[in-house]
């Protein structure tokens, strides 16, 4: 019994040692140095081949006894998925950026040597070209030749001259636009539109070569003359300053020739083209010329209309990419106005909108329609679906001068008003009916006026105006105009920091929004 | 399967070949003919080859070694034996865009490939069968070409009257024709 409470005695003895063990945890904690990194900012923007990217970060530390060579310092740049590269290795970074654009993600890692901590700042950087957003112009220069420019617009605006001539294309006559498509990746082109050959420039340095035109993304098995394949018109537009448009599947271009072609470029593996569509099925071996404007609701485009000049009439245009022809319209004796014109009226003019009148919520298309005895009349439209919508017809009364002669015409979206230019003079002609009125523009002088646009791109809510103007003496000079709200007049508001100077003679310009 | 038949599908064949002296081999050629019926059956053609005088065969028989004989086992073969598989069967090309959907309905851009098809592209398009071997030759933008030519020929047939049909007498299909066609149903005016 007595070894029997000793051997007990002993095991509880054995088990009080072995479980009270020592804890050997440390629980001195010390303070260390602790960064706090500042002046990196969540992004940063850099032109390819121009900027030099400087960041000067701010660093304060807690406790580093003021001895700053105790830092190691690492930039790095992520290049790819799983690519990255140390641009360098000091306090602060001084880059010149030559990336493609797109953008990218930068580290920042300061190593305290004598703490083995290191501590970091993350950054994006977004790089561009020189030419990746701003105005794209088109026009004419002294000689009379077709010249591009560019108001790039990524920190200042800067005036970028002699696209064209400097591009490596032959002399280009007969100036029609300065386009980018935008879009998916894969099929954005950047498009220059002359009737003497159109053709698209790389997008990063604005060069080109005659192999960049059209007749090479057909696939036909109808031959056309490829001198006649010059696109003129393109849809769907660019409709936000972003560069949204309004189909991100389809794509539509009209030729000099006045044929139609449309597809969707997701579907034919790239931005091709089958046989044109302006034919109707019951002559599908017949091609109609068609006038270079495609018509559709700028903020979404799943169909389009365009118009006939042979037969004088508007054709639609459904099942983009399947259809083979287009379609004829009906018209009902009580129509507001007809899609297939009467004897001897004809088409002046074409244009969309963001005008939303009743109930267009993408926007309305308007058209000038000429009699034989020279009376206008203004078609407003929904070309939407297989069956568009007419809204609207007015008789342009005869205190609109010259109406039937102008050169160029355009369309507020926001209010009853047509500006025009003729014999010289900028005119505004308010349509609304039973308060027709004609208004003269004496403050812009005795230039030339060579293009008038509303804006639909950039910001189609404000609709600015832009007006091109030519003098010998200062050339080509742009100015933005608001068109006021007061349906009572209509005046041109300028607008500041709106005015650029020693310009071509404009005849177009386009939003491009990105790379 | 059928047996080839002699002057019809194949030519007399040489009894004795000779290996010349310090090569290793010879080759044994076989001319064919191309007749119609191997567009629809295949047909066999037996070679046997027979000791010699100077050579023997080396295998006569041939048994599975015992480890490797994964798959189908054929206890003993006679290896002396070759057989040629003949037909003049077209299979669909490498690249063509077209499917059966449930219910045996075509569908796709070009629908079932069938010989018939391709003599009616062959006909009508100028194409050839070589033009779908890959899609360097035959990118898809093509084939929307392709789809929307033919199905206009197909319609503009069939608004004649002289539908073209497939060897089953449904009507041949092609991407947008406006009907259905089902494999095996004939089409009946």
């Amino acid at each position: 019994m007595k070894t029997y409470n000793y051997i007990i005695a002993l095991l509880f003895a054995l088990t009080l040692v072995s479980s009270c063990s020592k804890d050997l945890g440390n629980y001195e904690y010390k303070d260390i140095n602790e960064l706090n990194i500042a002046g990196v900012t969540a992004e940063y923007t850099s032109r390819t081949g121009i900027d030099t990217l400087r960041i000067k970060p701010v660093i304060k530390a807690s406790m580093d006894e003021a001895d700053t060579a105790r830092y190691k310092y690492l930039w790095i740049l992520q290049i790819g998925a799983n690519l990255r590269d140390t641009i360098g290795r000091k306090l602060n970074l001084n880059y010149p950026v030559r990336l493609k654009p797109a953008a990218y993600n930068l580290y920042y890692r300061v190593l305290d040597t004598k703490t083995g901590v290191t501590w970091k700042a993350d950054t994006k950087v977004t790089v561009t070209t020189a030419f990746s957003r701003g105005l794209l112009i088109m026009g004419e220069d002294e000689q009379g030749n077709a010249e591009a420019e560019m108001l790039s617009m990524l920190k200042d605006t800067i005036h970028v001259r002699h696209i064209l001539s400097q591009s490596g294309l032959p002399v280009l006559r007969d100036p029609v636009s300065f386009v980018h498509t935008a879009g998916s990746e894969d099929y954005i082109k950047l498009w220059a539109f002359t009737k003497s050959g159109s053709y698209y420039l790389d997008r990063a340095t604005l060069t080109a070569t005659t192999s960049n035109n059209f007749a090479k993304m057909l696939y036909m098995s109808e031959t056309i003359n490829p001198e006649t394949l010059q696109p003129v018109a393109i849809a769907p537009q660019v409709r936000t300053a972003a560069g949204a448009l309004g189909s991100s599947l389809y794509r539509a271009m009209i030729t000099k020739g006045g044929e139609v072609f449309a597809g969707l470029p997701l579907l034919s593996g790239g931005d091709y083209f089958n046989n044109p569509v302006n034919r109707v099925a019951t002559a599908q071996d017949v091609r109609i010329p068609a006038a270079p404007y495609l018509l559709y609701p700028i903020g979404s485009m799943s169909t389009f209309m365009w118009y006939d000049t042979k037969n004088q009439r508007f054709l639609n245009y459904t099942s983009i990419g399947l259809a083979t022809s287009s379609v004829v319209l009906t018209d009902t004796p009580d129509g507001l106005f007809p899609w297939n014109q009467p004897a001897g009226r004809t088409l002046l003019y074409a244009e969309n909108t963001r005008n939303s009148d009743g109930g267009s919520t993408n926007g309305n298309s308007f058209a000038i329609m000429k009699n034989a005895d020279n009376t206008c009349l203004i078609y407003k439209f929904y070309a939407n679906g297989s069956a568009p919508a007419k809204r609207a017809a007015y008789a342009v009364k005869s205190i609109a001068t010259d109406f039937d002669k102008a050169k160029c015409y355009a369309f507020s979206s926001n209010r009853t008003v047509v500006f025009y230019t003729a014999g010289n003079k900028l005119y505004a002609y308010d349509y609304n009916p039973n308060n027709e009125k004609i208004y003269e523009f004496p403050e812009l002088g005795n230039d030339e006026v060579s293009m008038i646009k509303f804006d639909t791109q950039i910001d189609y809510v404000t609709n600015s105006l832009y007006v091109g103007t030519y003098n010998s003496a200062t050339k080509g000079t742009l100015r933005r105009y608001l068109v006021g709200t007061n349906p009572n007049v209509v005046e041109l508001l300028l607008q500041p920091k709106s005015t650029w100077s020693n310009m071509v003679k404009i005849k177009d310009i386009n939003w491009r929004a990105f790379n | 399967m059928p047996l080839a038949v002699l002057g019809q599908h194949y030519e007399a064949i040489a009894r004795e070949w000779k290996i010349p002296a310090g090569a290793i081999a010879t080759t044994i050629k076989i001319r064919l003919h191309r007749t119609p019926d191997l567009e629809t059956v295949p047909k066999t053609l037996g070679l046997r080859l027979i000791s010699g005088p100077q050579l023997s065969l080396s295998f006569p028989d041939w048994n599975a070694i015992p480890s490797l004989d994964g798959g189908p086992v054929v206890a003993k073969f006679d290896a002396s034996l070759h057989t040629l598989k003949i037909n003049d069967i077209m299979v669909q090309p490498a690249v063509w865009s077209g499917s059966i959907q449930p219910g045996n309905k075509e569908s796709g851009l070009f629908g079932v490939f069938t010989r018939k098809k391709m003599e009616f592209l062959e006909e009508n398009l100028g194409l050839k069968y070589e033009d779908f071997a890959s899609t360097a030759v035959m990118p898809m933008v093509r084939q929307l070409l392709i789809s929307s030519d033919a199905t206009a020929i197909l319609v503009k047939r069939f608004n004649e009257k002289r539908p073209v049909l497939e060897a089953d007498g449904r009507l041949m299909w092609m991407g947008t024709v406006p009907w259905t066609t089902i494999i095996g149903v004939p089409y009946v005016p």
